[in-house]
């Protein structure tokens, strides 16, 4: 068998690998356009991707997890303290603490986002076995963490957390090859209250930080 | 005043006139008569805010971008979702577009990028279940439980690093030239053909055992 045979073969086996369906345009363009409507709408903040702010962000999010082993070792540790010196002037400016907040808050967002297109790919193509590994807990543990932390302002991410809390608190809690039935309920809410679509205007508000957090 | 140089692009901005490229359900490319559109005038409107020109540059360029993702996902959720971030991004960042290369080259870079990073995505969330799903596999009977040709080569695309897999599907699948690829994915053409052919040699190791069925 020479090179030349094998991509003949290739060329004629994959015509209809994959192939497409009729392109629904239509309902993609409506889905565009009120998600061009709710990012105009929504309210934006101006940040200053600068190269300054991009350290100051990873120097915050080394002093979040400094500070969290520190109270790790702190535990273990007999009687000793860990001192971390900081310049006061960066952490005065409380609108840096927001910025992180949004950077955490936007990867999760989009993580969340994957996961919830997966989930739904899944449910719709009959899988049960979406509980291997289900990465509902987690996400949920850190949209609960979003929502109590203080640094929240934004009532429409606050109000876009809730409900994700309630949506993930429900595929958490599918048991495997069981709840086929719920599933498809928890897919229809989805569906209904725009959750993908939310998600996604939301991360289109911060462009300058999706660029800083590399995601979708 | 000669119709280049009144063009709001800029006296250069005759070079953007381009046929507009229907794509046809067979895959192929094909002209629609009498769909000489001068994009760059198209482009201006969009950027005046004109609606009605944002959907005619979305109907035009909206077939190819889905085929593609369809083709890569195999999912018409997916599919759908990713094609919808590719159109909102381009027309958040229009901006940016300059008018250097054509919008379809624009435009392809953007949709490459988005599919890429949600294929990996979704790789990242499947990975375990799909290790557990290939140990399962090694069990049992080799070749009575080989599914058949086609379906061990679709799975075998899908089995490709995600840039051999993009290559792959875009060259041998949907027809694209190296030059496009390349342009697309911010590569070397010559990168482009070394991922091809190692993408081809991936295929051919894992369908070895169907040699008979290209070398006859």
């Amino acid at each position: 068998m020479t090179e030349k045979q094998f991509e003949d073969f290739l060329k004629e086996a994959v015509e209809d690998y994959n192939q497409p369906p009729e392109v629904p345009q239509a309902v993609m363009w409506a889905r565009i356009e009120e998600s061009r409507r709710a990012s105009r709408s929504a309210s934006k903040v101006v940040f200053l991707a600068s190269p300054w702010l991009r350290w100051g962000i990873g120097l915050a999010a080394t002093l979040v997890l400094g500070i969290g082993i520190g109270m790790n070792l702190d535990r273990s540790a007999t009687g000793s303290e860990t001192v971390v010196a900081v310049d006061p002037s960066r952490l005065a400016d409380p609108t840096r603490g927001d910025d992180v907040y949004r950077m955490v808050a936007l990867g999760h967002l989009s993580r969340t986002e994957a996961f919830l297109s997966m989930f739904r790919t899944d449910v719709r193509g009959g899988r049960s076995d979406y509980q291997v590994d289900n990465p509902a807990r987690e996400l949920l543990t850190t949209t609960r963490l979003l929502q109590g932390s203080p640094s929240i302002r934004d009532q429409r991410l606050l109000e876009l957390l809730d409900e994700l809390e309630l949506v993930l608190m429900q595929i958490a809690q599918l048991r495997p090859d069981l709840d086929g039935e719920e599933a498809e309920l928890v897919t229809q809410a989805i569906e209904q209250r725009s959750v993908l679509l939310r998600l996604r205007a939301a991360a289109d508000a911060a462009p300058e930080l999706r660029g800083v957090q590399g995601v979708l | 005043m000669s119709a280049s140089a009144s063009h709001p692009l800029g006296p250069n901005a005759t070079i953007l006139k381009h046929h507009v490229s229907v794509v046809m359900n067979d895959g192929n490319h094909s002209s629609a008569p009498g769909s000489w559109v001068d994009e760059g005038r198209l482009i201006a409107r969009v950027r005046q805010g004109d609606a009605a020109a944002e959907r005619q540059l979305y109907e035009a360029h909206v077939d190819r971008t889905y085929r593609l993702a369809y083709r890569l996902t195999g999912d018409d959720d997916l599919a759908q979702e990713l094609t919808q971030e590719t159109f909102i991004r381009a027309f958040d960042r229009l901006g940016q577009f300059r008018g250097e290369a054509a919008f379809s080259t624009w435009l392809r870079a953007i949709a490459t990028s988005v599919i890429y990073n949600g294929l990996r995505k979704i790789k990242r969330f499947r990975q375990r279940e799909f290790t557990l799903e290939e140990a399962s596999d090694l069990g049992g009977s080799v070749r009575a439980a080989e599914p058949d040709l086609k379906r061990k080569l679709a799975r075998a695309i899908e089995d490709l690093p995600a840039k051999y897999r993009m290559v792959f599907v875009m060259h041998d699948v949907e027809g694209y030239t190296h030059e496009e690829i390349s342009s697309a994915m911010g590569t070397q053409v010559g990168t482009s053909k070394a991922q091809l052919s190692r993408a081809r040699a991936k295929l051919r190791e894992s369908l070895s055992e169907f040699a008979g069925e290209w070398a006859s």
